[in-house]
């Protein structure tokens, strides 16, 4: 997959249902009355996105279906990504609403944030041209049991009832109990992760679906490995309904080749440290029949086993991001940041060898390869957040690539921070973003995220790096099943790692056929000083 | 087969079959899918690691002091 930028100040987003599996009646603008909106000059993204979204809202209330058994209300959920425009969607329901109906709207959300809806609404209000004092009530969800308790005291009505951060109300009963009595036949949800937990994923779709609470809490208690089926079926009939809509920003990015995963074959030395490594470990397994030793030996294989490997990859991501400078990119990489002594290895002093970090490795590879040009700046879970800030800072603010920090290492610890890593100018260098095997599914989802969101420079390149190693297979299968999770909310990028374990093997077989076929998998560009050259720390290690 | 392929052969066996083995855990209404996804896929890899440990051939040389 991959998508273009056209504006960079204009992000587009993608209407994930319609993507899936298309809307069963795509939304017309003059049957829901919603023609009007044009005369209100909203701008062209916003009126087309947030139309579509109060259209679709629209015609799920004026279709009279999908009550709630609970509440007697009719729901709509947004569920659209984070900066994908969900309170200007709300906010544009609600005064349409409140025309069409002749009554108030009442938005309500996290106390914090309600500062926040007020100001977006008043600035929203000043661009367009729209009214919405006496139209659209705010109010923190703290403040809504009162406030419905005062309104049905006095028999008043809302048109509509938008929460924002929606997925916190069945997490504080008086809350749920207020939207379930609160005078407005109609619901709309802002929530970017609606189904996070077993309570919130029934709580949502027993609103959305029409169907009691207590049903959709016993379809979804399945054994945990098979949540990702029952979600992705019950997003599936939230979608064919029209009771629910996704907007996702796309990462504006291309997977780069192997559909973004590549696997690079074990040589000769690493097969046989890898054996000795199992095989040793087997040995003490194998010799102890108290539970708790052998738990602690898997724990010290596993560390052992992911160090080999990742050592094995170093020589491979140091070709990987020099390719890309040499295309004039900037690179972020992302990586462990631990090192292990090896129980089995040993070093040229026959002392145990010690498996460094892999970023501290590749920093030192690529320093050794790179010229004055370059510089790399590493993160480390060791150092203060402080001197990290500045690390990415500092890679974030060089603006070319001939000069300054063009090469940022970060352990995958800090993947989910540091939004300002996401180029906004227009001059902002392009980039490239590589990663070996993260630890979770969202560190997958948020890797990219990282810098591709309006690279003006044309689309970021995205790789995941790993090896053809008992390690990395382990590491494809922890996170496959959050993949899938991930694919059954309807996340567009996950969808672009369905069957991640089958284009593992794919891709490993491929490398296998290319070893023995004698192929060089390395590189040697202009831009490197020296050719490559080894630079795994147990590279000449001893194997017992 | 050399020895690579024969030790992963090996292990994706074990981890096919544990991925495949009934999950009796409950789930925890306030805890995140995710987070209880891939808690369960890390125990499986674990119990896929062991039981590979525990058939594979063992290495003949001693133990390490």
């Amino acid at each position: 997959m991959g998508y273009a930028v056209k504006n960079p100040d204009k992000p587009e987003v993608v209407d994930v249902g319609e993507k899936i599996l298309g809307h069963p009646q795509p939304f017309d603008p003059v049957r829901s009355g919603l023609e009007k909106i044009d005369s209100w000059h909203l701008s062209e993204e916003m009126a087309s996105k947030a139309r579509t979204v109060s259209g679709l809202a629209f015609e799920r209330f004026s279709s009279g279906v999908g009550k709630s058994p609970d509440d007697g209300k009719i729901h709509f959920l947004d569920c659209g990504g984070t900066g994908s425009g969900k309170k200007e969607d709300v906010l544009l329901s609600a005064i349409f609403m409140a025309e069409k109906m002749g009554k108030p709207a009442l938005i309500a959300t996290r106390r914090d944030l309600v500062e926040g809806e007020e100001e977006k609404a008043a600035k929203l209000s000043k661009k367009y041209g729209f009214d919405f004092k006496d139209k659209v009530q705010f109010c923190a969800f703290d403040d809504l049991p009162a406030i419905v308790k005062k309104a049905n005291h006095k028999g008043e009505t809302f048109s509509m009832l938008g929460l924002d951060e929606s997925q916190d109300i069945p997490r504080n009963p008086a809350w749920k109990q207020a939207v379930d009595e609160a005078p407005a036949p109609f619901v709309v949800h802002l929530s970017a992760t609606p189904f996070n937990t077993p309570r919130e994923a029934a709580y949502l779709f027993s609103r959305i679906l029409g169907k009691k609470e207590s049903d959709v809490e016993k379809a979804l208690d399945v054994p945990i490995k098979q949540v990702p089926k029952k979600i992705s079926q019950l997003t599936g009939e939230a979608f064919q309904q029209g009771s629910m809509v996704r907007f996702e920003n796309p990462f504006y990015g291309k997977m780069g080749g192997d559909k973004g995963l590549k696997v690079y074959p074990l040589d000769e030395a690493q097969t046989a440290q890898q054996d000795a490594i199992a095989r040793h470990y087997a040995k003490e397994v194998q010799n102890t029949k108290n539970l708790l030793q052998q738990r602690t030996l898997v724990e010290s294989y596993q560390k052992e086993i992911r160090a080999l490997s990742d050592d094995a990859l170093v020589d491979h991501a140091v070709d990987w991001i020099t390719s890309k400078l040499d295309k004039g990119k900037k690179v972020i990489f992302y990586g462990t940041d631990e090192s292990v002594t090896s129980a089995v290895l040993k070093d040229e002093n026959g002392k145990p060898a010690v498996l460094s970090s892999f970023l501290a490795s590749v920093q030192k590879g690529l320093e050794k390869r790179l010229d004055e040009r370059s510089q790399v700046a590493r993160m480390s879970d060791s150092r203060s957040h402080d001197k990290n800030l500045s690390l990415a800072q500092e890679f974030a603010e060089s603006s070319g690539w001939k000069k300054g920090c063009n090469v940022l290492l970060m352990p995958y610890s800090q993947a989910a921070g540091h939004s300002f890593l996401n180029q906004q100018s227009e001059d902002s260098p392009s980039l490239a973003i590589g990663s070996g095997i993260p630890t979770t599914a969202d560190d997958l989802l948020q890797i990219p995220g990282r810098g591709s969101r309006r690279n003006s420079m044309g689309p970021t390149t995205f790789n995941v790096l790993s090896m053809d190693s008992l390690a990395d297979y382990g590491r494809v299968k922890t996170i496959e099943p959050g993949v899938e999770f991930l694919q059954s909310v309807g996340s567009l990028w996950a969808q672009s790692f369905d069957g991640l374990s089958k284009t593992y093997e794919q891709n490993a077989q491929k490398a296998r056929k290319e070893q023995s076929a004698g192929v060089d998998i390395r590189r040697t560009k202009s831009f490197l000083k020296q050719p490559a050259h080894g630079q795994r720390q147990a590279a000449d290690a001893l194997t017992r | 087969m050399n020895d690579a392929s024969h030790l992963k052969s090996a292990y994706q066996e074990e981890v096919a079959a544990r991925l495949a083995s009934p999950d009796e855990s409950r789930q925890h209404a306030d805890t995140p899918y995710l987070e209880q996804i891939e808690a369960q896929a890390s125990r499986d890899i674990f119990a896929a690691d062991l039981a590979f440990l525990q058939k594979i051939k063992p290495s003949t040389q001693d133990s390490p002091s």
